[in-house]
């Protein structure tokens, strides 16, 4: 799942697989030049709110593709569990900052994928996940609550796991527990 | 449109580019003198009715016989109606007098001069197509080997081709005439468009593959293939060299597919004497700013359409 997203990652900056970090980041300063707001070059070709969303996206790209050492692909046991594709949310995407658990689960849904292949995919329990999109889990220690969320937000996809797991902990008010992550 | 007819037939240019005055017809008359200078048979093709330019371009008062005598009936082929032009090699198929009504041409009527172009006897045509979006405009557009959009440095040439290829795209899409489980799942796909995060054509096909392999593979060949060139013309500042290539890089994040920057053409005052010469530029100022990059450019795709053909 990793290596989709990284392969989806690259060929967002124009780039195959065989691109090294160099390549990466020459691919994103041109893209950040190229959907500046002035630029004539792309003169009323996106919407603004599609121009900012495509420069989240590069950033989001560059954020994951030159973090430090990819985990090597640890091949799963048994096959991942069939499940029935769950219905499209409706409606527009919840407020990211005030309703984060709900912001996860409309863009899972949006995604189509169940609980179940979340679960098998992140080896994060599915009563745990349910209660995550509720947000129901005040118990869940503050550091644990940020990576679960940083982990969902990368395996669908969203721009800035890292704000987002900020506003999660700070919407839910998940207290620190050990407190050196901060 | 059959392949095999083509590949016996000329080697077909459109030059167009959403927005008007931007030096298409200048540019097009210029680019059929200079594969004429250079020893090839070459037809240019008034299609740009309303507006119809190319004869006075060249210094031809109004030939007898042009493209509305075609669409009148008064003539059977378009051979009939192609007139000699003062440059040797290059004829003319004119738009000239071409009446109010014949300005916007039939269906099956602009589908019968596509047919007859491919079975002109030369080596290259090159189309005029005029200005906008209308159906009949992308068609001829769309049928050519090369479309060429002309574009100046200025927001609303820009815009204005933009809105042309994103129309030429969806024209081609539809035209290539998807088999109905196709247009269910990209139908179903762009009901989610939103929800899917889809922003782009590019986008659309994504979403279209990673849901069906048969419907994203069409979509992506349909896209693969669509290839026009982009010209930048009335360079006058070091950043607008670098606008062609950046519009190419913003289509091929947009449409998912290769569109070619063909050069740049300079802004050059003896365009317009030229002109009121009523004479090819080519022929006045051979080796004016204009007069070099139009043969650059007739070079470059010259090579480019023999690397082409060896595919």
């Amino acid at each position: 799942m990793a290596n989709d997203q990284r392969l989806r990652d690259l060929r967002l900056l124009g780039l195959d697989a065989e691109a090294d970090d160099a390549d990466v980041l020459e691919a994103y300063n041109r893209r950040r030049a190229l959907y500046d707001a002035e630029n004539l070059a792309i003169y009323n070709l996106h919407s603004e709110e599609s121009r900012q969303q495509l420069l989240a996206d590069f950033e989001a790209a560059l954020n994951r593709l030159t973090e430090t050492p990819r985990r090597p692909k640890v091949m799963p046991k048994s096959p991942p569990p069939a499940t029935l594709r769950p219905e499209p949310p409706g409606g527009p995407a919840p407020d990211r900052d005030s309703s984060p658990g709900a912001f996860l689960r409309y863009h899972r849904l949006a995604r189509g994928i169940s609980l179940t292949e979340v679960a098998f995919e992140t080896k994060i329990g599915e009563a745990r996940l349910e209660a995550i999109e509720s947000e129901d889990s005040a118990d869940l220690p503050a550091v644990y609550a940020r990576g679960f969320v940083v982990t969902l937000a990368n395996l669908l996809g969203l721009p800035d796991p890292a704000g987002l797991a900020r506003a999660y902990v700070e919407r839910i008010g998940n207290t620190s527990g050990e407190g050196q992550q901060g | 449109m059959s392949e095999s007819i083509r590949r016996t037939g000329p080697r077909v240019w459109a030059v167009g580019g959403g927005k008007g005055g931007v030096g298409k017809s200048v540019i097009a008359a210029n680019l059929g003198v200079a594969l004429a200078q250079s020893g090839q048979d070459v037809v240019l093709f008034d299609a740009d009715l309303g507006g119809a330019n190319l004869h006075t371009l060249l210094g031809m008062s109004g030939p007898r016989l042009g493209l509305a005598d075609f669409l009148s009936k008064r003539v059977a082929s378009l051979q009939e109606v192609r007139a000699p032009s003062p440059v040797v090699g290059l004829s003319l198929i004119s738009g000239a007098r071409a009446l109010h009504d014949m300005a916007n041409p039939k269906y099956s009527q602009k589908e019968k001069i596509l047919r007859q172009i491919a079975r002109l006897d030369a080596d290259h045509v090159v189309l005029d197509i005029g200005a906008g979006s209308a159906f009949n405009t992308l068609d001829f557009f769309l049928f050519a080997d090369r479309g060429i959009l002309v574009v100046v440095p200025d927001p609303t040439s820009i815009e204005n081709a933009y809105h042309f290829l994103k129309a030429a795209f969806y024209r081609r899409l539809n035209r290539a005439k998807p088999g109905e489980e196709i247009r269910e799942v990209v139908g179903r796909v762009m009901s989610e468009m939103k929800a899917r995060g889809i922003r782009s054509p590019r986008d659309l096909i994504d979403n279209v593959a990673d849901e069906d392999t048969v419907a994203g593979e069409f979509l992506a060949h349909q896209a693969r293939t669509f290839r026009p060139g982009i010209l930048v013309n009335r360079v006058s500042m070091p950043d607008h060299r670098r606008l062609g290539e950046q519009i190419g890089l913003a289509c091929r994040d947009y449409f998912g597919t290769e569109i070619d920057f063909l050069g740049c053409v300079d802004d050059d005052i003896l365009v317009n004497r030229s002109i009121l010469q009523r004479k090819a530029h080519l022929e006045l100022y051979p080796t004016s700013p204009f007069g070099r990059s139009i043969d650059t450019l007739a070079v470059g795709l010259l090579e480019r359409s023999e690397v082409s053909d060896g595919e």
